[in-house]
């Protein structure tokens, strides 16, 4: 009992997660390649679409592609299974007074921790073009990491909140996820966007940390307005994110 | 701090939220109707409850099916706010999980006795201490250490009794756990519950078995349409005031 609040929070999170780790992928070998596959086997799809079949001019493709798929499955894993997050646990959410929100920082960080395992995917890609590993890229990392991290707890709160509500929420959110890929520029080149259709790179909150990702995995540098805009989008979707939670915590007892 | 509870004057009612469990779909599209069905629908699960449990008491709480019980435990719980009134609650809480709800089927019991303790409030630290208490009165040999979905219900609920006890509370909260597990179980929850009591822990019971509730209680309140219809103290208790 005499023992400090973040200590409590701490066990509580490395509880959590270890949960996330042990039953998302009841085998843990297994759960890692699943965690890759996906995003290689969608990267070999868009490979012979686009690169055989459309023609597009880019170089080192599966290198391009892979450089924002894997930043992308993170984020719609975490989004996508954060709707189900609270109402898996209605049992818990009804007689206990745990923190919540905690279930979706598990989550989202078991998620990060999938992306960070798929880290050495990228580099092997890198190398067998030829290219060498940026040292910017490891002192850069940290700062995506840590904006995506905001931005995607901030969406996963909201989901999860709302859908406890509204249950259909779940199939909208998939709608968006899918018209929100092709809005970003993951299979194809920002450059590529006519100018008058530019400006969705500014209204699309994703667009800007997958674009950073790639310029730091391919070419070791980021460009500071993209990294400006995503930053900012993700201190607003994660503000947003905790009032949504806090109104509506409340009543998750209520409806569960 | 005589008293572990006090509710005074306490409202609450739930909204209705079937034209919004309808969906989102259906929401948006009759949404000013959606809304002003909001504002008037409401459901008066308790319309002026006022009691107080004292320290270290047993007390009861009875009624019909949707009477209110288990708000009451809720809003004792903390799970959920009063839509009016005040509610004061001291100590430690232990909710006792209806069958070892919030296990996980795919995690061993030791590693749900784990987890749940932490949700209960715990640290890992304070739940390895118990570990060996809990695993005791658990009483489950080697099958702790398979996943759950291998346990019969009898055995969830042991484990799951077992944490809620061990996590050293000072307000056992218990829904109805009576009615299940075997005789023998049943037997050795009462007399731990009879050892709490002794301690001086207090115990509030929501049940509507009245010959088991009269057998533990020191004080029973019975509600009716969400409100205290009376007040009863079990007649083998009123010899010892």
């Amino acid at each position: 009992m005499s023992s400090p609040k973040s200590h409590y929070y701490r066990d509580l999170l490395s509880a959590l997660l270890k949960k996330e780790v042990k039953t998302r992928y009841k085998n843990s070998f297994l759960g890692y390649l699943w965690s890759i596959l996906l995003p290689l086997s969608q990267a070999l799809v868009y490979y012979v679409a686009f690169k055989f079949i459309i023609r597009i001019q880019i170089e080192n493709y599966v290198l391009f592609l892979v450089a924002g798929l894997f930043p992308w499955q993170w984020f719609i894993n975490s989004t996508q299974s954060s709707a189900s997050a609270f109402l898996v646990n209605a049992n818990l959410i009804k007689k206990t007074i745990f923190p919540r929100e905690f279930i979706v920082y598990a989550s989202v960080l078991n998620d990060m921790v999938h992306f960070l395992f798929s880290l050495p995917v990228i580099l092997i890609f890198l190398l067998f073009y030829g290219q060498n590993l940026h040292l910017t890229t490891l002192l850069y990392l940290p700062i995506l990491l840590l904006i995506q991290l905001l931005l995607t707890i901030g969406v996963a709160l909201i989901v999860s909140s709302v859908n406890v509500f509204f249950r259909d929420l779940e199939r909208i959110v998939m709608i968006v996820l899918n018209i929100m890929f092709y809005l970003t520029p993951i299979v194809f080149a920002e450059s590529m966007i006519p100018e008058r259709l530019r400006f969705l790179l500014y209204v699309n909150p994703m667009a800007g940390l997958v674009i950073s990702y790639r310029d730091l995995f391919l070419h070791g540098v980021v460009d500071w307005r993209y990294i400006a805009v995503t930053g900012l989008y993700a201190l607003i979707l994660f503000a947003l994110g905790r009032l949504v939670f806090k109104k509506l915590q409340w009543r998750f007892a209520e409806v569960l | 701090m005589e008293n572990a509870v006090v509710f005074e004057h306490v409202r609450k009612y739930y909204p209705l939220y079937h034209h919004i469990t309808g969906g989102f779909k259906l929401f948006l599209f009759n949404m000013p109707k959606a809304i002003a069905q909001m504002k008037d629908s409401k459901y008066w699960a308790l319309k002026d409850v006022s009691f107080e449990v004292k320290r270290g008491e047993v007390f009861g709480i009875m009624g019909s099916n949707g009477a209110g019980k288990s708000t009451i435990l809720s809003l004792i719980a903390g799970v959920m706010r009063p839509s009016g009134g005040k509610i004061q609650v001291h100590g430690r809480i232990a909710p006792l999980l209806e069958l070892g709800a919030g296990f996980h089927p795919d995690l061993t019991g030791r590693e749900n006795a784990m987890l749940n303790g932490i949700l209960l409030g715990l640290t890992k630290k304070e739940i390895s201490s118990q570990m060996n208490n809990i695993l005791d009165f658990a009483d489950l040999g080697q099958f702790i250490d398979q996943p759950v979905r291998t346990y019969s219900t009898g055995m969830l609920a042991r484990l799951g009794f077992s944490v809620a006890i061990n996590t050293d509370p000072e307000l056992l909260l218990v829904d109805e756990i009576l009615a299940v597990g075997d005789e023998n179980f049943q037997n050795k929850c009462f007399a731990k519950m009879m050892e709490f009591r002794e301690r001086g822990v207090t115990i509030v019971i929501v049940s509507h078995n009245r010959a088991v509730m009269e057998q533990l209680c020191d004080r029973i309140i019975e509600i009716k349409d969400g409100v205290v219809e009376s007040t009863v103290v079990p007649t083998h208790k009123q010899s010892h005031a």
